[in-house]
């Protein structure tokens, strides 16, 4: 630096020549990096699920409630039965919210149609249905009964992999709604009673869910929260009941984490 | 430079310095949720604002890391370190937005409050791959709060430069955990070698630019540094030292500036009293020493800043003979008025 050289002062109304040139080149660079950064962040994301949450246009359906294997309401679907999950406003199950409405009512609604406003989530073929107004989601009995019985199949024993997940949120509410940064929102989702299910993928990447209950069909939410968001292995006895797989299975002696995915497929597990 | 505090002294550069910033943080946003809604029109507005936030904040992160050092090894980058505390601020306001969305998104409207579920959630605390990454950026989050909370000449002023500096210095440990957390995180979700590649350039990017910096200043102290006995050492000729410019000595641990002006020799701590800039790589201006960092002024011959300002700096004795010069390491004490060596004319 010799005594002619520039010297810039911040308090002074201008930057020396050379030091706004400096400046201006760095601002240049600055401009190309987030150009090319937004553009390489925003195209190398894996993409997100077209999956639908109605946020702010509330529906009302028609159809049987039923609470097994989880609260659900049965209604005909272009002549099919389909099973529209229900849950509760926020991260929370729906059963605090049907006993609202009961204690409104004064009866068990169970086994009754009835019709239900809330906000519809969807996605590959399932439809979710939030009472996102409380007590005040009942909008009265249903004149329709043509929901039929639910049919039920047995697929036997089954060894399944997968990833444990809320419904509400990997079937529209969140995207993403799988994986590790969405592992807290889930946990919250499921301890709030959100019935668990597995997605499975396929190797032709077909994507089907199955609702996740202990062997006597009881809620195993809590149980399963040390999962949430891994790839795991899990054994049960799978039922296909209507448009919904179920997979009765111990989370405390039937769960594998399959992370590392070195230890592969070939775990002895389910004897 | 300050007698009263205000929130922001505002001068021509400071608005220059700030719109630019303004300019640059809304291309950020534009060109990122314009890009996202046309090629990726599927996400969610929430996630958008998370990912565009946090991305947002980790690039300025990365700039504001870079400055200090490039600064070191190029005198030219000063003015992007001049203002550089408002940067830092608008960065948290960015970290705070990623950090509150994250919050509100994943944690609340559950069975527990939003931050014990922050801290329980996800219990792997045990495992590197599963680690609860969201605690990483929370931690990242409180540091932030607290520089930005303390980005003022008050603060400065209140806790002493030495506190302050340490308390501003702990923006290395928010990068280490900003680090993990965006490792841990997204990257672990999304996979690509873009977001990895990224990651990995920035941190090189910081590392280097301190490292060279480092190396560039070890290598002046190592020249520089003379253990010197009692009394007056022999530091330099006159002619080493470039009219209203100073050369830096470190004596018996006395870190010294010495400036050559309008025929005379003065010395000086090296160390600005404001945030402990080198004033020996500054210069006289107006008859006073000014502070490459920030602009604060000294007297060369008694240390004292110009009336009404109040910052003095320890003087040393100076004397000339021979044509080289000599220093007294022994301190006196701040603001205390040393006669200049006179430079004899040829």
């Amino acid at each position: 630096m010799t005594n002619n050289d520039e010297f810039f002062i911040g308090w002074e109304t201008n930057a020396p020549p050379s030091y706004a040139k400096k400046g201006r080149t760095f601002v240049i660079l600055l401009i190309f990096i987030i150009i090319l950064l937004s553009l390489g962040w925003v195209i190398s994301q894996r993409g997100f699920a077209g999956s639908t949450f109605e946020l702010g246009k509330l529906s009302t359906i028609e159809g049987k409630l039923q609470i097994r294997p989880v609260p659900l309401l049965k209604v005909n679907y272009q002549g099919e039965p389909h099973s529209v999950l229900l849950i509760g406003f926020g991260k929370m199950g729906a059963e605090a919210t049907l006993s609202d409405i009961e204690k409104v009512t004064n009866e068990s609604l169970i086994g009754k149609n009835i019709k239900l406003r809330g906000t519809l989530i969807f996605h590959n073929g399932k439809t979710l249905l939030e009472l996102t107004q409380g007590s005040e989601s009942f909008q009265g009995f249903s004149n329709q009964s043509n929901a039929t019985n639910t049919k039920r199949r047995s697929l036997g024993e089954q060894s399944l992999k997968g990833e444990i997940l809320d419904p509400k949120c990997a079937l529209g509410v969140m995207k993403p709604g799988f994986g590790k940064p969405h592992r807290s929102c889930a946990v919250r989702c499921l301890s709030g009673g959100i019935p668990p299910i597995l997605k499975i993928t396929n190797k032709e990447g077909g994507v089907n869910y199955c609702i996740l209950l202990g062997e006597d069909g009881q809620a195993i939410n809590k149980k399963v929260l040390p999962y949430v968001a891994d790839q795991i292995r899990i054994c049960g006895t799978l039922e296909e009941q209507d448009d919904w797989l179920v997979l009765y299975t111990n989370p405390e002696s039937d769960i594998l984490r399959l992370s590392p995915f070195w230890m592969g497929d070939n775990i002895p597990m389910c004897n | 430079m300050s007698v009263s505090y205000q929130p922001v002294q505002w001068n021509r550069q400071k608005k220059v310095y700030d719109r630019i910033m303004l300019a640059l943080i809304g291309l950020f946003l534009v060109t990122f949720v314009v890009l996202q809604l046309l090629l990726q029109p599927e996400i969610t507005p929430e996630t958008l604002i998370i990912r565009a936030s946090g991305l947002l904040a980790f690039l300025m992160l990365h700039v504001i890391l870079c400055i200090g050092p490039l600064s070191r090894l190029n005198a030219r980058f000063m003015p992007l370190l001049y203002n550089r505390r408002h940067l830092g601020v608008s960065m948290f306001v960015f970290s705070l937005i990623h950090g509150l969305f994250n919050i509100i998104q994943f944690h609340s409207l559950g069975d527990v409050n939003p931050l014990y579920s922050l801290f329980t959630a996800n219990l792997q605390y045990g495992s590197l791959i599963n680690f609860p990454f969201q605690v990483l950026g929370f931690f990242a989050l409180l540091i932030l709060f607290l520089m930005a909370a303390t980005s003022h000449d008050f603060w400065l002023k209140n806790l002493g430069p030495k506190f302050w500096k340490s308390l501003h210095m702990m923006v290395y440990i928010a990068y280490g955990l900003i680090l993990f957390h965006v490792m841990l995180g997204v990257v672990q979700l999304e996979q690509s070698p873009v977001w990895i590649g990224t990651l990995a350039l920035g941190m090189v990017l910081v590392l280097g630019l301190h490292l060279a910096a480092a190396i560039k200043t070890a290598r002046h102290e190592k020249l520089e540094a003379k253990n010197a006995g009692e009394g007056f050492q022999e530091v330099c000729k006159i002619s080493d030292i470039e009219e209203n410019r100073a050369k830096i000595f470190t004596l018996n641990g006395e870190n010294i500036a010495v400036f050559k002006y309008d025929g005379k020799v003065s010395a000086v701590s090296n160390i600005c009293r404001h945030q402990h800039g080198p004033l020996g790589e500054g210069k006289i201006v107006d008859g006073c020493i000014t502070c490459p960092w920030h602009g604060y002024q000294y007297f060369p011959g008694n240390g004292q800043s110009p009336p009404p300002y109040t910052e003095k700096l320890e003087t040393y004795e100076v004397q000339i003979k021979d044509e080289k010069i000599y220093v007294n390491p022994k301190p006196h004490a701040e603001g205390t008025a040393l006669p200049p060596a006179q430079i004899e004319s040829q």
